[in-house]
């Protein structure tokens, strides 16, 4: 059941109808038969692998905290963080891992023992990856650290931890919860409180305008172009590049927005993803802007681990923890040396500004602030831009067809293909990238949140036209979704 | 040691890594009240202080700090 869609729209209505003429006490329980029939309306039989993981991870939490011996404590953390492990891997990566082995042995084989008839085939699972298995287990692994570390009490009541990890607004694609931030919220009953359903409901209609004007227009054209990249010239797989990151853009925090609205029209708040991340200066400050929920998780998990035991290293250590952080992050979008790659320049560009961080300061103190900020937009978006070919590519062999191309640099025009699709795409860009730059420059000046009602009331009617008009209603699914 | 001489020393260190000599610490002061004391500089941090006290932090409580003061509370807590 799609956010984008009519049958997601009856059931949200029902949902929240009823929850607030529950009492209090029975609000998250409302909550939690609601998410299960979200998760089994899409894939009835595969809820047993979130339910197994949240079992798992559940008693895994108790017994960490009621085990009075260190190393036992550690143990059942240990067993509960490779149960969730074995759970993402087996499921979502099983296959790549197979395939990858399977070639290099093969390979191995065709050099030293010139056996090339004798190729071994892989042996491949053909299993269905259930819905939102990254975030759950994600979420899972969070809670086990902190109640590990002792930085976060495990929760006793199993009824609550199952709606904190099924909980439908952010059960497909996020943000990724911690604990003690959205299991407090489950405690408390909501009342209903017209002020904050009206703030939620700005978000997903910001969310809505985002994904079905936007994000939907362009893949309409992005589609066009990278389906048929062979036969496209170096300046239109350019401007697609750039596109795709906008689309993807568009796309993510549009869910994003229309998932923390949803959430805060039951009352709840979740974390936000997005920071405005295309204003940012460089890919460090990018990554603290882009899926933030996401790269915390990581920086506080991953990274800060494996800089705290290399710290002897000098600066090495946070060069190291940086790359293997990010080849993971890139990783956890799936089972392709696409995302591996993403992830490897994301490392190799924050490596980079690390190094010459001192340099760069200088640098910046003898030039103007517009010049500063013009560049540094500059650099990061276009880099961006160009490891998102990668991320887009359905192969590593196409990501580099397509750069080949686009730096032969050929000759000819720029395809625009259906005239309408690009005029209303851009007019959608053009406003998101208006609103944001005054919600960066100038945030006292409002549209959709501004204090007079005249001002509010026709950005409703505005977006609610632009998406009637210009609009995508094919019910496409959110491309973080997949991952 | 006393709290506020090792905020001083930690201070003098702070100006000295993240080479900017504005830098003023509270003990409530956090990564969000300094601009340059980020997640790549905080180890770097971290060591020049596990060098300047000649202490050695658990990785634990590494991770436990919610600002300078609980830090302090550490070294002091080591070097008693």
């Amino acid at each position: 059941m799609l956010f984008n869609s009519f049958e997601f729209i009856a059931f949200f209505t029902i949902i929240a109808l009823i929850y607030y003429l529950l009492p209090k006490s029975l609000q998250w329980i409302w909550l939690l038969i609601g998410s299960i029939f979200f998760y089994m309306y899409s894939q009835l039989a595969l809820i047993i692998i979130p339910l197994s993981i949240i079992i798992i991870t559940y008693l895994c939490g108790y017994y960490i905290e009621k085990s009075a011996v260190e190393k036992r404590k550690k143990y059942i953390y240990l067993a509960g963080i490779i149960a969730n492990i074995s759970f993402l891997l087996l499921l979502k990566y099983f296959n790549f891992f197979s395939l990858t082995l399977t070639s290099i042995f093969n390979s191995v084989n065709t050099a030293f023992f010139k056996s090339a008839e004798q190729t071994n085939h892989p042996f491949l699972l053909n299993l269905a990856v259930p819905l939102g298995i990254s975030y759950i287990t994600f979420q899972a692994m969070g809670y086990l650290i902190e109640v590990y570390r002792g930085t976060h009490p495990a929760e006793k009541n199993f009824g609550h931890f199952i709606t904190y990890l099924l909980f439908f607004p952010k059960i497909v694609a996020g943000p990724v919860e911690r604990a003690h931030h959205f299991l407090p919220q489950i405690k408390t009953g909501k009342s209903f409180d017209y002020d904050t359903i009206v703030l939620g409901l700005r978000l997903m209609l910001w969310g809505f305008f985002k994904k079905l004007v936007i994000a939907d227009r362009l893949e309409l054209y992005n589609s066009s172009v990278l389906d048929n990249y062979s036969h496209h010239n170096s300046i239109t797989l350019a401007f697609t590049a750039v596109l795709c990151a906008i689309q993807l853009y568009a796309d993510f925090s549009g869910y994003t927005d229309i998932a923390l609205g949803l959430a805060k029209v039951l009352g709840f708040d979740l974390t936000p993803n997005f920071n405005r991340p295309f204003f940012s200066k460089s890919i460090t400050e990018f990554w603290r802007k882009w899926h933030i929920s996401l790269s915390k998780w990581f920086l506080d998990y991953v990274y800060t681990g494996v800089t705290i035991s290399l710290r002897d290293w000098g600066k090495w250590s946070p060069i190291f923890a940086l790359n293997i952080t990010f080849i993971l992050l890139g990783l956890w979008h799936g089972p392709n040396w696409t995302f591996v790659i993403f992830g490897m320049l994301q490392g190799l560009a924050l490596t980079l500004e690390f190094l010459t961080r001192k340099s760069r300061k200088k640098l910046r103190e003898k030039l103007p602030v517009a010049v500063n900020t013009l560049v540094g937009v500059f650099i990061t978006f276009g880099y961006f831009c160009f490891s998102l070919i990668f991320f887009r590519a359905n192969s590593v062999k196409q990501a580099l067809t397509i750069i080949g191309k686009i730096f032969q640099a050929s000759k000819g025009s720029i395809f625009i293909g259906s005239v309408s699709t690009m005029f209303y795409a851009i007019i959608g860009v053009t406003i998101l990238f208006i609103t944001e730059y005054f919600q960066e420059n100038h945030p006292k000046f409002l549209l959709i949140n501004n204090r007079h009602r005249i001002v509010r009331h026709a950005t409703y009617v505005t977006l609610i036209l632009l998406i009637i008009l210009f609009g995508v209603f094919n019910e496409s699914q959110f491309i973080y979704f997949k991952f | 040691m006393e709290k506020a001489d090792a905020l001083r020393k930690v201070q003098e260190i702070f100006i000295d890594i993240l080479d900017n000599d504005d830098i003023v610490l509270t003990y409530n002061s956090s990564a969000n009240d300094v601009d340059e004391w980020d997640s790549l500089n905080h180890i770097q941090l971290v060591v020049a202080i596990e060098k300047a006290f000649k202490i050695r932090f658990t990785s634990q409580e590494i991770q436990r700090w919610k600002n300078v003061g609980e830090m302090l509370d550490c070294i002091i807590a080591k070097n008693a």
